[in-house]
């Protein structure tokens, strides 16, 4: 079966699962949004818009970048939610940080300015911005506090994500909206760039090694540090990366144009459509082509995952792993709709910091483990591990 | 011992009588020089061959060389950082005091000291070694010999160390304090040895016991764990009184025992004077009151004739003092060649083989080479190299030595080896089919001279030897950059910016002094017209790395042996590394500024005693001394460099080994380089002029009977293996499309010459053909040896086979090819050649390379063989 198939059959499996009450249009649109099959919606509008058939037809627009710019128009409408596991990330990040500098590795300066790269536009702690907000439970707390939210919800006149906009715009607006290139809190360099720290899979286009250069059209965008915004912006792109080096002009030398590789960046300078090579935990290599369930791109059905999962280390670096799965328990509060879709497929989990970090150390690829993991933002494609990690076999 | 086989030579070869051949058999070695009219203390072999002679052995001039000598001190025995059954020696002998005090201090396998001086007979340091006693190291001397006489003589005699240099009522201040006269006398006279007696061993040098070390005031005054040991004016407050009074439980000194109340008694007495002790370059491990002027050898040249031959040296030594002494049997000795000529521990030299070399001979903190030669046949007066004078100084120095060994130098090259060998030399650059064949075509008589003229002024020679440069001075992005930097290329723009720096003088040929200034006496924020990126590296953690990195590119010379003992092959001792050190402190801590906090005196390495106030700039005195005309090493290291930068091997060879243990091949040759570079304003052209259009720098690398074996004289060009850089950008224009030579050739950001040797350093090209990182401070760095990996490379590696997928020259071939234009494989053979190995081919090569191309469907695909298998021939990856 085609996994484009596969996923067809989950969401209209979860459709079938939806309550009469949901079926009014605007939970509709919820339940679109939440569990939206891209492909199925670019057969739909091309269906639907000649134009945009006819530039498919003459090549001048792919399938990914329609996607994308669907993608970017659909979280245009739905505003933008922080990371709320990047944040916990961080934090471990800061962390490590401080050892370093405790061991001598790293001054003080250089952590502090290391800090804000990986941070972002992540606000200083102690400050009240937008992302210290959990506003799931601002949602929940309002439902509670608010009979009339509350009515318009169960009614089916307002989404959840829709209340949370809200929220955000009552309590400021710089946080209700995407973050613009460029815009209020967007940490920027000297020359213009954003940090980007991220792990980015496209099909190259052009290399020149001399330069320590290379284009890429990319396909998907995975471990992030902040800044998701970009994903949007670059997915269906072809973009430029800037500053290989070393040994990594031998890996970039290897892979020939047309084919699929992953490269860690450090940050995204928006005016020249441009990457820059990652500064840690440095990633520069050929990959198979990609497919969303071999990269760990959750199934719709999984999304909101919270339980336990056992499987093998697929691939595992820079506090994190791509599992796959072989066995799962799920927890009473999971959100998944059909958590058994993971079941053989990868994942991937992130934030193996500070209690997990020396057993982390010592996991290879091959090795079995089993972890608990909850999935925050079920818009995201990483899971962030909890409480739990075992080692349980090779 | 044979007589008949006792032939050797005493001649010394001045350029008096340097052709006399004469062998005499081994009667009388004459004194020569100062020598001469001293009278000379018989060697201790002879003083001491009696057990009842009246001599008393010194210390630091009879017993540490000894002990040196026989391997005591070496580092698998008791030079070793544990120190073999817990008796530690400090590692080749220059603690003198932490010897000492380690000789009398009480063994761990008796209670009895290890000198016994109203029992010499029966002390552990002559019942070892003569094996009189279990001695893992086995018999180093027979009982009765004059090794053992001359240690039960030091026993008996009181086993006195070695005095501070500091003598008594000459004080001087230490830390801003004065103490009396009478004071140092009674420090000098009964604390230290003391100390030496009962404290050294556990808190001497190396790693003290507790952290207290005893060996200066200072670190008495920071004490260790416990706290400072003593309160200068109180002794019932101090810890080392306390110590010594044994009237605490926790606290006793000595373990082994109590000391005598009257020493007690005058460590309180010293104490209450305020602790006086002489200033610390006085009491530095190292200085005594005996410095050795320097070692005199006899004969100051071996020649041999045949093998066999051999030759008795006598090493002596001269002392501040004026006293000479015949230390022969004390010093030890090394053959820099051991094909060549051994040497027996007494001195004794045989020949092996045709050659030159050096034996040197180690004796204190003195170092003397004694050049060896044999001729590698005899003498020819037809072709030999004396045969006529040569006008040029560097083929008339190098000739000299050449007739010496009885070598005939090759015959020049042919123009286009000279052209290929030049260009690589001096540009990094293989000259283009164009210029070949203009070259090949001039017959004026000075083409060679104009176009070593015309080569220093192109961009390629600057790009090349800013380079070289960089390399020398550690110009490594990740080095300069901090982890955020990296990710953001600023690495990559400071390493750039560096290389560019360097670049932009040596065109437009900056003298190299001032060159040098510009980067040791650079602004750290770059406020002035400097390179501050030298002293900004994340990898210069400590002053110790800044010192060894500033001796290594400026100096030519290595120290880190220093650092943690004294250096085996050169006067270096750990006091004079820390005292460089400490020139670099501020700089290296703060990597922002370089001023003195305090006032300071320290000591240039053995050169001048440098006082700083505070604020100076610690680097000025030391670019000034650099600067000197009368330095050793900052002109002479450069042009050693530069040198082998032509010949594949320094006159001084490895070029970065500046010792007395490793002398110049030609010393006389690199005198007249360095004091020319030096009158000429350390002009850089002149330099490469010098040695460019010497007969010597010309020859041919096909080798005559006479030269075959010699690789240290320069007797004819040795082929070797281009630089990796030079490989990837010959390579790169060697297929790249005619109208694209140039800026293949010019444009540095797409050179491995250029900043590509930043950015592809580390990759698997560069790796493979021996690029220098340039993380440590060593010339080794750059491996320009051939290997079996780089013939793989040459044959399938990817980038060669995108070379020629990518040669926009083959792709041209292939579209007039298809279009049908006419094309002339003769002319596209002959390209390949030029373009490659920069001559044009023989008919043979022409026959060959016109089978295979008519064997073929397609024009284009037979030159691009022609071009991979021309690609891998020794002649293209060799510099000939």
């Amino acid at each position: 079966m085609k996994p484009f198939t596969i996923l067809l059959t989950i969401v209209v499996a979860a459709s079938a699962a939806v309550s009469a009450d949901d079926k009014k249009p605007s939970a509709k649109r919820t339940q679109a949004t939440l569990t939206k099959d891209w492909d199925a919606a670019y057969e739909q509008l091309l269906k639907k818009d000649p134009e945009i058939r006819k530039k498919v037809e003459n090549g001048e627009a792919t399938k990914q970048q329609i996607i994308a710019w669907m993608k970017k128009r659909n979280a245009g409408d739905q505003g933008d939610e922080k990371d709320a596991g990047g944040k916990a990330d961080l934090t471990a990040f800061r962390n490590k940080l401080t050892q370093l500098v405790k061991s001598g590795k790293l001054t003080k300066a250089e952590a502090e300015k290391l800090y804000n790269t990986l941070a972002g536009d992540q606000p200083k702690s102690g400050s009240k911005g937008q992302s210290d907000v959990d506003w799931d439970q601002a949602y929940e707390q309002l439902l509670k506090t608010n009979p009339a939210v509350k009515a318009k919800v169960d009614s089916g006149g307002a989404t959840k994500a829709q209340v949370i906009q809200w929220l955000k715009q009552k309590r400021g607006k710089a946080g209700a909206r995407r973050k613009p290139r460029g815009g209020k809190g967007a940490a920027k360099n000297a020359l213009g760039a954003t940090n980007f720290y991220a792990v980015v899979i496209g099909r190259l286009k052009s290399k020149d090694i001399e330069l320590g250069e290379f284009t890429l059209a990319v396909d998907h965008v995975s471990s992030m540090y902040g800044n998701r915004w970009i994903k949007d912006e670059i997915v269906g792109q072809t973009v430029k990366v800037t500053g290989v080096s070393g040994p990594f002009v031998d890996k970039l030398l290897q892979i020939k144009r047309g084919e699929t590789l992953k490269v860690r960046s450090g940050s995204y300078i928006a005016k020249s459509n441009t990457l820059t090579f990652g500064p840690k935990f440095h990633v520069l290599e050929r990959t198979p082509a990609f497919k969303p369930q071999d990269f760990g791109v959750p199934p719709q059905a999984f999304r909101g995952f919270h339980g336990e999962l056992t499987g093998k280390i697929v691939e595992i670096g820079g506090y994190e792993l791509l599992l796959q799965v072989t066995a799962l328990k799920t927890a009473p509060d999971s959100k998944a709709a059909d958590a058994t879709s993971i079941q053989g497929g990868r994942i991937r989990i992130v934030g193996f910091y500070n209690d997990h970090r020396d057993l982390f150390a010592d996991l290879h690829a091959g090795d079995v483990v089993r972890l608990s993991t909850t999935h925050r933002n079920p818009e995201h494609d990483e899971l962030t591990v909890t409480n739990l990690l075992q080692k349980v076999g090779k | 011992m044979d007589s008949a086989r006792l032939r050797v030579s005493n001649e010394s070869l001045s350029e008096r009588n340097r052709m006399r051949t004469t062998t005499c058999t081994l009667a009388l070695l004459t004194l020569v020089g100062t020598v001469r009219a001293q009278t000379i203390l018989p060697s201790a072999a002879s003083r001491f061959a009696a057990r009842d002679t009246g001599a008393v052995p010194d210390f630091q001039k009879h017993v540490v060389p000894l002990l040196g000598r026989l391997g005591c001190n070496s580092a698998k025995c008791h030079g070793s950082f544990q120190g073999q059954g817990g008796f530690r020696l400090s590692l080749f002998g220059f603690d003198f005091h932490a010897d000492h005090g380690a000789l009398r201090s009480t063994a761990s396998s008796t209670t009895a000291p290890r000198t016994i001086v109203s029992d010499p007979e029966n002390s552990l340091i002559v019942l070892k070694p003569t094996e009189q006693t279990d001695h893992e190291g086995g018999r180093r001397f027979a009982p009765d010999s004059w090794e053992h006489h001359l240690l039960l003589r030091w026993i008996e005699s009181g086993a006195r160390g070695a005095q501070p240099s500091q003598p008594p009522g000459n004080p001087r201040p230490t830390d801003g304090n004065t103490f009396s006269a009478q004071g140092l006398a009674l420090f000098n006279k009964s604390i230290l040895p003391l100390f030496e007696n009962h404290c050294y061993e556990c808190h001497g040098l190396g790693k003290p016991k507790g952290k207290l070390r005893l060996t200066a005031r200072a670190t008495l005054l920071a004490g260790g764990k416990s706290g400072p040991a003593i309160v200068p004016g109180k002794p019932d407050s101090s810890l080392l009184i306390t110590a010594v009074r044994h009237t605490s439980d926790d606290l006793q000194m000595p373990p082994s025992g109590k000391l005598d109340p009257q020493k007690i008694a005058l460590l309180e007495q010293w104490v209450r004077m305020g602790a006086p002790w002489p200033d610390r370059v006085g009491s530095a491990a190292g200085d005594t009151n005996q410095v050795l002027k320097r070692l005199h050898c006899q004969p100051r040249e071996i020649l041999f004739r045949n093998a066999g031959d051999i030759s008795q040296i006598k090493v002596i030594a001269e002392w501040n003092s004026g006293e000479h002494e015949d230390v022969t049997c004390l010093a030890r000795f090394q053959t820099n060649n051991d094909a060549i000529v051994s040497v027996n521990r007494d001195g004794l030299a045989t020949s092996l083989a045709g050659g030159d070399t050096h034996i040197v001979a180690f004796y204190d903190n003195g170092v003397a080479a004694i050049p060896v030669l044999r001729p590698y046949g005899p003498p020819s007066a037809n072709g030999s190299a004396t045969s006529h004078k040569p006008k040029h100084p560097v083929d008339r120095y190098v000739n000299a030595k050449l007739a010496k060994l009885a070598v005939r130098p090759s015959g020049l090259c042919t123009d286009a080896e000279f052209l290929r060998r030049v260009s690589i030399d001096m540009t990094g650059t293989l000259p283009t089919p164009d210029e070949v064949q203009a070259f090949l075509a001039d017959k004026s008589p000075d083409k060679r001279n104009r176009k070593i003229e015309e080569l220093l002024t192109r961009s390629t020679y600057a790009a090349w030897w800013a380079n070289k440069l960089c390399d020398f001075t550690g110009c490594n992005p990740k080095s300069i950059s901090s982890l955020l930097e990296v990710a953001r290329e600023d690495g990559y723009v400071k390493a750039s910016a560096w290389y560019d720096w360097i670049y932009e003088r040596v065109a437009r040929n900056e003298s190299y002094d001032k060159l040098v200034a510009g980067i040791m006496l650079a602004d750290p924020s770059g406020d002035q017209d400097g390179m501050p990126y030298f002293w900004t590296r994340q990898s210069l953690k400590q002053p110790q790395d800044t010192a060894i990195s500033v001796a290594h590119a400026f100096l030519g010379i290595q120290l880190q042996c220093a650092e943690c003992h004294k250096h085996p092959f050169d006067q270096w001792t750990q006091a004079d590394f820390q005292q460089f050190s400490q020139f670099f402190s501020s700089i290296t801590t703060s990597k922002r500024r370089s001023s003195s906090q305090r006032e300071q005196v320290l000591r240039l390495l053995r050169s001048q005693v440098v006082r700083l106030q505070s604020g100076d700039d610690p680097r000025v005195p030391i670019m000034d001394w650099m600067r000197d005309p009368h330095n050793p090493w900052f002109a002479r290291a450069f042009v050693n460099r530069v040198w082998a930068g032509y010949f594949h091997a320094g006159i001084v060879d490895p070029p970065d080994q500046f010792t007395p243990a490793n002398p110049p091949s030609n010393p006389q040759l690199l005198d007249w380089l360095t004091n020319g570079f030096i009158n000429s304003g350390y002009d850089m052209k002149w330099l490469h002029r010098q040695i460019a259009t010497s007969q010597t720098y010309q020859r041919s690398w096909k080798p005559n009977a006479s030269n075959r074996n010699d690789r240290r004289n320069f007797s004819r060009a040795i082929p070797r293996r281009i630089p990796a850089e030079v490989v990837y950008d010959a390579m790169k224009q060697a297929t790249v499309s005619p109208d694209k030579q140039d800026i293949v050739r010019t444009n540095l950001k797409r050179r491995a010459s250029g900043h590509l040797s930043m950015r592809m350093a580390g990759t698997h090209a560069m790796k493979v053909f021996g690029k220098p990182d340039r993380s440590i401070n060593c010339d080794c760095e750059r491996v320009n040896e051939p290997t079996l990996l780089q013939a793989i490379f040459a044959q399938n590696d990817p980038l060669v086979r995108m070379r020629l997928a990518d040669s926009g020259w083959i792709i041209q071939i292939a579209e007039a090819e298809q279009a049908g234009k006419p094309l002339d494989t003769r002319r596209l053979i002959q390209q390949v050649w030029l373009r490659t190995v920069n001559r044009p081919p023989t008919a043979d090569d022409v026959t060959r390379a016109l089978a295979h191309i008519n064997s073929l469907d397609s024009i284009a695909e037979g030159i691009s063989d022609l071009m991979w298998a021309m690609l891998n021939t020794k002649e293209f990856l060799l510099n000939h």
